[in-house]
């Protein structure tokens, strides 16, 4: 009879650990697809470190470790979500899409109704043009420079040692490639690494205790 | 990009670990029996097995993306 009474409660509790270890599943499975996204976010750095110069000024906009963000899934919503910050997204969006750019652009030098482009080691180790070297300072009343043709030319030197040099090339439209793909990079390293995440999360559902 | 795992999908992983627990409950109990150890191990081997063969679908959706 006591025995009875013993199995009875036994299985009552046995069966409440089965339901555990159920939820468990939901959390394991969370865990696997937040694991995926933060393999997918180095791997989205990799590429832009790849495929991109970058000054430390762009590696840290285009693949610094705050350049992309992780949001992790929740066992009560099974989503995880891989996107770049919006200074990041900003700059990257014309490499994901390709572009052309025209002097209308805003986000781009330019003089004299065309885009400038900056010559070959202008840019300094941030990855700006020096002030001085702007088609904005160097057209200004007095300022250094003028355009010939498709350039933007500048005085530079002191005085006996003036010389002339080219510092931007001017044109109409300057096309920017789709290089980055964004989306490939990250279906590929999902399906690259999300079997083996979800198999090492699911191999932690413990029984019932 | 958002990584999703439908509940279907999960409802498979359940049913594939539910399939054969009946069968192998006495083995369970039994390593029940035996003590807290024996049962975890035969446990997660339970689990580890009934699950080797289940593969997930996983949604790659593109929102979030760079756009302009």
């Amino acid at each position: 009879m006591s025995d009875g009474i013993n199995l009875e409660l036994d299985l009552r509790d046995f069966l409440r650990g089965m339901k555990l270890a159920e939820r468990q599943f939901d959390h394991a499975l969370a865990r696997a697809l937040s694991r995926t996204a933060f393999e997918i976010r180095d791997a989205e750095r990799r590429e832009a470190e790849s495929i991109f110069d970058l000054t430390p000024r762009g590696a840290k906009f285009l693949a610094g470790p705050t350049a992309y963000r992780v949001k992790p899934a929740r066992p009560g919503e099974l989503v995880a979500e891989v996107a770049a910050r919006p200074a990041t997204a900003g700059i990257l969006a014309k490499h994901v899409q390709g572009a052309t750019l025209t002097a209308a652009s805003g986000d781009t030098l330019k003089a004299g109704g065309k885009v400038a482009i900056p010559v070959e080691g202008l840019r300094g180790a941030s990855g700006r043009i020096p002030a001085r070297l702007t088609p904005v300072k160097l057209l200004a009343p007095g300022g250094a420079g003028f355009i010939r043709g498709g350039a933007l030319l500048a005085r530079v030197g002191r005085k006996g040692a003036k010389r002339l040099r080219m510092v931007l090339s001017l044109t109409p439209r300057a096309k920017i490639p789709a290089r980055f793909d964004f989306h490939r990079v990250a279906a590929e390293t999902a399906r690259r690494v999300f079997p083996a995440k979800v198999r090492e999360e699911l191999a932690k559902v413990r029984g019932p205790k | 990009m958002k990584l999703r795992i439908h509940r279907a999908e999960v409802v498979r992983i359940l049913l594939a670990w539910h399939a054969r627990l009946g069968d192998a409950i006495p083995e369970l109990a039994a390593k029940l029996e035996e003590g807290p150890a024996a049962f975890e191990a035969a446990w997660l081997a339970y689990t580890a097995e009934s699950l080797a063969a289940v593969e997930l679908e996983l949604e790659c959706a593109a929102e979030g993306a760079p756009r302009a």
